[in-house]
């Protein structure tokens, strides 16, 4: 169970113990799957290391759980709330909804303009 | 000229007038007096629209494999028959400017505009259609009646898009309950007042419910589909929080194949920010 500072924890990595603020204040409990904004948080609140799942010396094995497919689910969770008012499951809505998600995925790490 | 939809909208005077420059175009290429060096001299006059004009004929959108470095040139790579519909695209951004009433910012308006005009002439292109500009065109101003709702209708305005961004609704479902007729209608009565040609009126009247289109069914329907795409990958900004409607009816008319949406998409990011410099930018050297 290594101990990382917040600076060092990846989007993907899961908290081994309970984390909590310095009001002891609880923020995360463990077991939970960390992204971008889950580390923002950390940071933000001064937590200055956390236990994280995975092996001791495996720094180099926990890029396993591929940041990419946790930015793939928070863009379907927002192209989800952007669909809410399709009623068609037509093969080409669903091909069309599979690009946005890809394509959210990707900007999320390089944000476009503000739309 | 076919007949506007709604009453309420035949007062013609009330959509904003055109910059000078716009009608002398116009008139120049109207009048069969004018020649290609008079209509190429009335647009260097006004340095701003002859960079954009350069700008335009250099960019991805026409793909032409040598510098236009002249007037004259990029007239011709434009086409005198589109020549009057740039002009006047170019200066509605200037003119349907962000407003309290639709305070959606005109940068991320138009970018949605350029979009879906961009998506709609790339499916046209792919299917090798001819005069595949109109499409670009009817994409450009598919959305133009929601500013125009908010100079025309203010009152009305400010509760259609309060309406639309706390409901669970679509603009022109909200401007339709507000004021019986949607922000499309609005629009191509607009087009219709500035002269544009019926065809890309139709295609803007009937965007959302192409099966109600008589005539340029394929052609409503590449803007209708262009439009669903555009919202999904939320480029730019509409005033819609929510992806419009997909018609099932509108795919089968545009006889596209599905497997090519991915190379649409592609090059359509690979264009966007090119042709916005051009459309948007405050101020643009020409190459």
């Amino acid at each position: 169970m290594p101990n990382r500072s917040p600076h060092e924890v990846k989007a993907g990595d899961i908290l081994a113990d309970d984390v909590f603020n310095l009001d002891a204040r609880l923020l995360f409990p463990a077991g939970t799957k960390l992204n971008e904004k889950k580390i923002e948080i950390l940071m933000m609140w001064g937590v200055e290391s956390v236990n994280v799942e995975g092996l001791a010396d495996s720094a180099e094995s926990i890029p396993v759980k591929n940041p990419s497919n946790i930015a793939k689910q928070d863009a379907e969770l927002q192209i989800q709330k952007r669909f809410k008012l399709v009623k068609s499951s037509h093969p080409v809505v669903v091909a069309v909804r599979e690009i946005a998600v890809l394509e959210s995925a990707k900007s999320s790490d390089h944000p476009l303009p503000q739309s | 000229m076919i007949s506007l939809l709604n009453p309420v909208l035949e007062d013609a005077d009330k959509f904003p007038p055109l910059p000078a420059l716009v009608l002398a175009i116009e008139d120049a290429v109207d009048s069969p007096e004018s020649s290609f060096e008079d209509i190429a001299r009335i647009v260097e006059s006004d340095a701003d629209l002859a960079s954009r004009f350069l700008a335009l004929a250099n960019s991805c959108f026409y793909n032409y494999p040598i510098t236009i470095a002249s007037i004259p040139d990029a007239l011709s790579v434009i086409g005198l028959r589109n020549t009057r519909n740039v002009s006047l695209s170019l200066s509605l951004p200037r003119v349907l400017k962000q407003t309290p009433e639709f305070p959606v910012p005109t940068d991320q308006f138009w970018r949605h505009n350029i979009a879906v005009g961009l998506c709609a002439r790339l499916i046209a292109l792919e299917s090798r259609d001819a005069n595949t500009e109109r499409h670009f065109f009817a994409g450009f101003l598919h959305k133009i009646g929601r500013p125009l709702i908010a100079n025309l209708f203010p009152e009305e305005a400010k509760d259609i898009y309060r309406r639309t961004q706390k409901k669970e609704i679509h603009y022109q479902q909200a401007a339709h309950s507000a004021l019986g007729f949607d922000d499309a209608e609005v629009g191509a009565a607009a087009l219709q007042h500035w002269r544009f040609p019926e065809n890309i009126v139709t295609l803007v009247r009937h965007h959302n419910k192409p099966v109600l289109a008589r005539n340029h069914l394929r052609g409503v329907s590449l803007v209708h589909i262009a439009n669903f795409i555009v919202s999904a990958l939320d480029l730019g900004e509409s005033g819609d929080r929510f992806v419009p409607e997909f018609s099932e009816a509108a795919w089968g008319y545009s006889n596209f194949d599905e497997s090519k949406l991915s190379t649409i998409v592609a090059e359509l990011l690979r264009q966007l920010d090119s042709v916005c410099h051009v459309f948007l930018s405050p101020k643009i050297e020409s190459r």
